[in-house]
């Protein structure tokens, strides 16, 4: 496998330790109850053991598979890039959040098209069609005919 | 009875009706379409414009909206990789990477053709058979209910990746994920962290729409430079090649089959029916290592399987008056709105609006081939707009998708977050379904083992001694730990193999 991959799998397979120990913690004062009537904390207790114990083993074939040499140290994408896309989407997306909070749903949403297709290199009179087109489609088909009520946001409501 | 049949017909054949399952047809697909709302969306937003019509138009106006409910997801899900409904996800797996290789045409026209052939096939078999089925499947308990769930998750997840611990792993995590919010037996909370917004746990369209199409556009970035598939749009051209009709033809009437036949069965039937078709049409394929990259088959047979679900499932509501599922618990609703009640009295009561009904289920899958076969150069072309285009539409199609199911921002957040670990799973080369069956199955597994210990009485021996769970889950095993043994075999033949070369 790619040194990308392999990382990736790592930061996996930890995330789902952590999971898996954040869960059993979480659970610790639920009632396990007995296989005549299980409690409240029978499902999470066990699936919360079985990733603690899943994640550990993915944890070690990986290490195994390090060992044998089995990773490719050769790098196949930039890594770098990678992270950079992805911070900037997420960012538009924390951006929309806040924005619909305060603003509301349609002026945000104006603002992350605009954001994203900008980010993607849409320049011009096509960045605007685009915004404006998308969102006055989301506002007709949304909250008007299909009354969805989108949120208005602090100041306009 | 030949009589009332010939009535039901003829009454579904008059224009006034063909116009109406028209309409439904093109209002579901419209809807369904639409990430987050789905068949069921699609109906229930649509249900008051019945109420002012007569019984059997509105009948005919809901079973249009029906078919073309579950055509639409299936749409978005080949061309932008977003499951309009959690029955779609499976078409992702081979209906997106056709996209991507230019071929979104034949995609789309295999899925429509799918859903006709397995419509046509439930529409047959639930006229004939309806009574009969509908009795076997009364003998499903919570111990079969149990069994079946965890067969699922045991072995069809195991179809998208080939390490049990990634697939198990996931399936973990996608039922603890199903535990969050409040217990329905005890009514404490479980996972919440004090937060209300998750006091009704998460709902799966936000997971899914995270995991498959949020995770799509972080990854829009890296993948802007990637020019677009140049492919020939001419009409020709988008329908599938003789080879891609004879590759899909057994997948479509198997699928239409094994769909019609788990629908039958209460619960997730349209979902598990779809990755049963799946996981059957990859060991039946000459190449299975062109699944996940792309085989017509991967498209046909989970299409036509979730069709045929959908028409499964309308026996029960039929023939016992009983909804097994979400879907036909809206019909129910529906036919109680128009006056008529389904059951075994319905054929005496209404004989033309039960045959008239038949027949425009029929209808309206002659109708979803003809009104969609045309349009799919146009959503074909959509397959090939620029990802500068393209992704801010599928973002913001994503957010309002989470944000319509309960209208609530939390769910955006969570489409967020599950976004995000959608894209380290993809940087992973971790295939996300085992999470998402996990989500949708678990809260079906922890009620069923419920139900199944108190009833009777913390007896673990009856998962085994009734006979469809025992055999169940004796196959479910033996599929599992058969490749292992397999392998352990292999391993021991070659070790000695080697010894005696060796010497």
């Amino acid at each position: 496998m790619s040194r990308p991959v392999f990382l990736a799998r790592i930061l996996t397979a930890f995330l789902m330790l952590g999971a898996g120990i954040v869960t059993r913690i979480q659970t610790a004062g639920l009632p396990f109850g007995t296989l005549k009537r299980i409690g409240s904390g029978f499902f999470p207790t066990l699936f919360g053991n079985l990733m603690i114990i899943l994640s550990l083993c993915m944890l070690v074939s990986l290490f195994m598979a390090y060992r044998r040499g089995q990773v490719n140290q050769v790098e196949t994408e930039d890594i770098i890039t990678s992270l950079k896309g992805f911070g900037v989407f997420l960012a538009i997306l924390i951006g929309f959040i806040l924005i619909n909070h305060f603003a509301g749903f349609v002026i945000a949403s104006l603002v992350a098209v605009f954001a994203a297709g900008f980010a993607l290199g849409l320049k011009g009179w096509r960045l605007w069609v685009l915004t404006a087109a998308t969102t006055l489609v989301i506002w007709l088909v949304f909250d008007l005919w299909l009354m969805l009520s989108l949120p208005s946001g602090i100041w306009f409501s | 009875m030949s009589e009332q049949i010939i009535e039901g017909i003829l009454a579904a054949f008059t224009f006034k009706h063909l116009l109406i399952c028209l309409l439904g047809v093109a209002l579901g697909t419209l809807v369904g379409v639409l990430p987050g709302l789905g068949p069921v969306g699609a109906i229930s937003m649509l249900l008051p414009i019945t109420f002012s019509m007569e019984p059997l138009a509105a009948l005919i106006l809901i079973a249009g909206i029906y078919f073309g409910g579950m055509y639409g997801g299936s749409t978005t899900s080949i061309l932008v990789n977003v499951p309009g409904e959690a029955a779609s996800v499976v078409t992702t797996l081979d209906g997106y990477k056709m996209t991507q290789k230019g071929r979104a045409g034949a995609a789309l026209s295999i899925a429509a053709i799918g859903s006709f052939v397995a419509g046509t096939i439930g529409v047959i078999l639930l006229t004939f058979m309806a009574p009969p089925l509908a009795r076997m499947a009364l003998k499903f308990g919570p111990p079969e209910y149990f069994s079946i769930v965890l067969v699922g998750l045991l072995v069809l997840s195991r179809m998208t990746d080939k390490s049990l611990i990634r697939s198990y792993l996931l399936i973990a995590c996608g039922i603890v994920i199903s535990v969050i919010g409040i217990d329905p037996v005890s009514g404490g909370l479980r996972l919440t962290f004090g937060l209300p917004s998750l006091f009704d746990g998460l709902d799966f369209i936000p997971v899914i729409m995270g995991l498959y199409g949020l995770s799509e556009v972080l990854s829009a970035w890296e993948n802007n430079d990637t020019k677009p598939v140049k492919a020939d749009l001419s009409f020709r051209k988008l329908l599938p090649t003789k080879n891609e009709f004879k590759r899909s033809t057994g997948p479509m009437v198997r699928g239409g089959l094994l769909g019609f036949i788990m629908g039958l069965i209460p619960g997730p039937a349209s979902i598990l029916s779809t990755y049963a078709s799946y996981g059957l049409e990859k060991r039946l394929s000459k190449h299975p290592e062109e699944f996940g990259e792309g085989a017509i088959e991967g498209v046909a047979g989970p299409e036509s399987a979730n069709n045929g679900a959908s028409t499964g499932a309308l026996v029960p509501l039929l023939s016992l008056g009983v909804p097994f599922s979400p879907l036909p618990a809206i019909l129910l609703s529906a036919f109680m709105i128009q006056g008529i009640t389904p059951g075994p009295m319905m054929i005496q009561d209404h004989p033309t609006i039960f045959w008239a009904l038949i027949a425009s289920m029929y209808i309206g899958n002659v109708m979803l081939l003809i009104l969609n076969l045309p349009m799919v150069g146009l959503f074909a072309k959509i397959a090939h707009l620029r990802s500068a285009v393209l992704m801010p539409i599928v973002l913001i199609f994503c957010i309002v998708g989470a944000f319509s199911v309960r209208s609530s921002m939390a769910d955006v957040v969570i489409m967020v977050i599950f976004g995000a670990l959608g894209y380290l799973l993809r940087k992973a080369k971790m295939e996300p379904s085992p999470l998402v069956l996990g989500v949708m199955l678990g809260p079906t597994l922890e009620n069923s083992f419920n139900q199944s210990t108190l009833i009777f009485k913390g007896d673990l021996t009856m998962f085994l001694t009734r006979p469809i769970s025992g055999t169940l889950l004796i196959l479910g095993i033996l599929v599992t730990v058969w490749p292992l043994i397999m392998k352990l075999v292999r391993m021991l033949t070659s070790k000695n193999k080697h010894t005696a070369a060796k010497e």
